[in-house]
C-alpha cells in the first residue's frame, strides 16, 4: 500500500516539530545537531619548548624562518570555515580558564618528566615519544581536531551519542546508570555516565586508559584521569561547554577549560576519516620498512 | 614535455598567504619533515590519493641523469580538502607541476608539500586567509 501525500505530510510535519522542539520525549533539553568545537585548546601561560611544534615566539619555529617560508599552508586548515554556520559565538572566556592565571597545578616531579618527553619527541626516542594522533590514537576528549572535524549529537532515549568526524569514534554517554564500569576496563575515550540538571548535561568519565593527551604540549594525561564536563544548551544553535580535569597523578588539583559547540553550515555531511588507512608517519620518520 | 629537478633554498616567492600562527592538524610538521631541507620539483603527476589521514599526490620527476623518480608530497587531510572544494580529479594524472615543500626526516623522495603550481600559472591551496585555528 503507498502512504497517501497527506500521510507523509503529516510524518513530515511530526518529524520537523520533534526537531524543532526544546524537549526529547524521555525529557531531555534537545541539542542533537551537528556542531564544530572550539576554545577547548587553551595554552598554559608558560608552556614548555616543544621540539614537534615550536612555538612563533621560539628562534627555532618554522614560522621564523628567514625566508618566511612555514610548512602547511593555512589553506590546509581551513576546512572548519566551511563548517560554521553564521549564528553568533558564545560569549565567555575560552581555553583555560582555572586556574585564572593559566599556571596548570603540576607536580613538580611530572612537569619536569613532562618536559623531558616532550624534548624526547623530536627526534622520537621510540615509538611512544611519537603522538598519540600520529599514530592514529582515538583521541580521548580534547583531541578531536576541532578545526576541521564536526561533531554529531544525536540524544536517543537514555543517551547522549556523540559522533566524532575525527578518526570516526564516538562517546555513548549513558543518563541511567549511576556507577562506572570494574577499574580494570580502561577506554581512550573512557566511561561516561551522564545527568541533566536544568538545561545542563552534567558528564562524568573515568576508566581513561593513559594513552590521552590533552595538546601537544601536554602530551598525555594518566590514567586517573577525571572529567566532568558541563554541556549546558543556550540556544539552539549554541552549547556552552566547561570540562573539569582532574588528574591526581599529574596535578595537585583540577584545572578547568572552557569552549562551545556551535551549529554547523548548513549541508555539512560528517565524512569518514579512517586514520590507520593511510598513515606514512613512522615511514616519514624511520625510513621505509623493511620488506618480509 | 619539459620537467627539470632542483633541489633549492626555497627563496622563491610563492603566493600563499602565510601564517604565523600554527595550523591544527593530523601530526606536527617538525616531527616528520625537515624544514631545513626545502624541495622544489617540476614533473607529472602519476595519481592523487585521498587517504586519511592526509592525501598525497605523487609526480614522477626526471633526474638530470634522465632517470626517472616517483616522489610523494604530503597534503592535508581528505576532510579538509574537500570541505574546500577538492575532489579526487582536481589534479588528473598527467598534469604538469611545479611542487614545492621540505622533505621527510628518512629522506628519499617524500615531502610535505605547501604549494602546486599548474601549467597555467595557478598555484593551487592559495587564497586562504581567515585564520582558524584555537591553539
Amino acid at each position: 500500500m503507498r502512504p497517501s501525500n497527506s500521510l507523509i505530510a503529516i510524518v513530515l510535519f511530526a518529524s520537523m516539530a520533534r526537531a524543532q522542539s526544546a524537549r526529547l520525549p524521555d525529557g531531555q533539553p534537545n541539542m542533537q545537531g551537528m556542531y564544530t568545537r572550539t576554545g577547548v585548546k587553551g595554552l598554559e601561560s608558560e608552556p614548555p619548548f616543544n621540539p614537534i611544534d615550536p612555538g612563533e615566539k621560539n628562534p627555532l619555529s618554522v614560522s621564523n624562518r628567514g625566508d618566511g617560508l612555514g610548512p602547511y599552508p593555512r589553506i590546509f586548515g581551513e576546512g572548519g570555515n566551511v563548517l560554521r554556520g553564521q549564528q553568533a559565538r558564545a560569549q565567555r572566556p575560552t581555553g583555560i580558564v582555572f586556574p585564572a592565571d593559566k599556571k596548570l597545578p603540576w607536580r613538580p616531579e611530572e612537569e619536569a618528566k613532562r618536559r623531558q618527553f616532550l624534548l624526547d619527541m623530536n627526534p622520537p626516542k621510540d615509538l611512544r615519544h611519537i603522538e598519540l594522533n600520529s599514530r592514529c590514537a582515538l583521541p580521548g576528549p580534547f583531541e578531536g581536531e576541532d578545526g576541521n572535524n564536526p561533531y554529531t549529537i544525536l540524544q536517543p532515549p537514555g543517551q547522549v551519542v556523540i559522533l566524532y568526524d575525527y578518526n570516526h569514534t564516538s562517546r555513548v554517554i549513558d543518563l541511567n546508570r549511576r556507577e562506572h564500569l570494574g577499574k580494570n576496563i580502561r577506554l581512550f575515550m573512557g566511561d561516561s555516565i551522564g545527568h541533566w540538571e536544568g538545561n545542563t548535561l552534567v558528564v562524568d568519565t573515568t576508566n581513561f586508559n593513559g594513552r590521552v593527551a590533552y595538546s601537544r604540549e601536554i602530551p598525555y594525561l594518566s590514567d586517573a584521569l577525571h572529567t566532568v564536563e558541563r554541556f549546558t544548551v543556550v540556544d539552539e544553535n549554541t552549547i556552552d561547554y566547561e570540562v573539569t580535569i582532574d588528574d591526581p597523578q599529574l596535578f595537585t588539583g583540577p584545572w578547568k577549560v572552557a569552549g562551545a559547540f556551535s551549529k554547523v553550515s548548513k549541508g555539512v555531511e560528517s565524512l569518514e576519516f579512517a586514520c590507520a588507512e593511510g598513515s606514512q608517519t613512522l615511514q616519514n620518520i624511520f625510513g621505509t620498512p623493511p620488506t618480509r | 614535455m619539459h620537467m627539470k629537478f632542483s633541489v633549492a633554498v626555497a627563496g622563491a616567492a610563492l603566493v600563499l598567504v602565510l601564517s604565523s600562527q600554527s595550523v591544527t592538524g593530523h601530526h606536527a610538521f617538525a616531527a616528520e619533515f625537515d624544514v631545513n631541507k626545502p624541495v622544489k620539483i617540476n614533473g607529472t603527476v602519476t595519481k592523487v590519493e585521498f587517504t586519511n589521514p592526509h592525501a598525497w599526490i605523487y609526480v614522477d620527476v626526471k633526474e638530470p641523469d634522465g632517470n626517472v623518480v616517483n616522489w610523494r608530497f604530503e597534503l592535508g587531510a581528505p576532510n579538509a580538502l574537500i570541505r574546500l572544494g577538492w575532489r579526487v580529479d582536481t589534479i588528473k594524472a598527467g598534469t604538469e607541476v611545479e611542487i614545492a615543500g621540505f622533505r621527510a626526516k628518512a629522506g628519499g623522495p617524500v615531502a610535505n608539500g605547501r604549494s602546486i603550481k599548474l601549467p597555467d600559472g595557478r598555484e593551487l591551496f592559495s587564497g586562504g586567509s581567515a585564520p582558524t585555528s584555537d591553539r
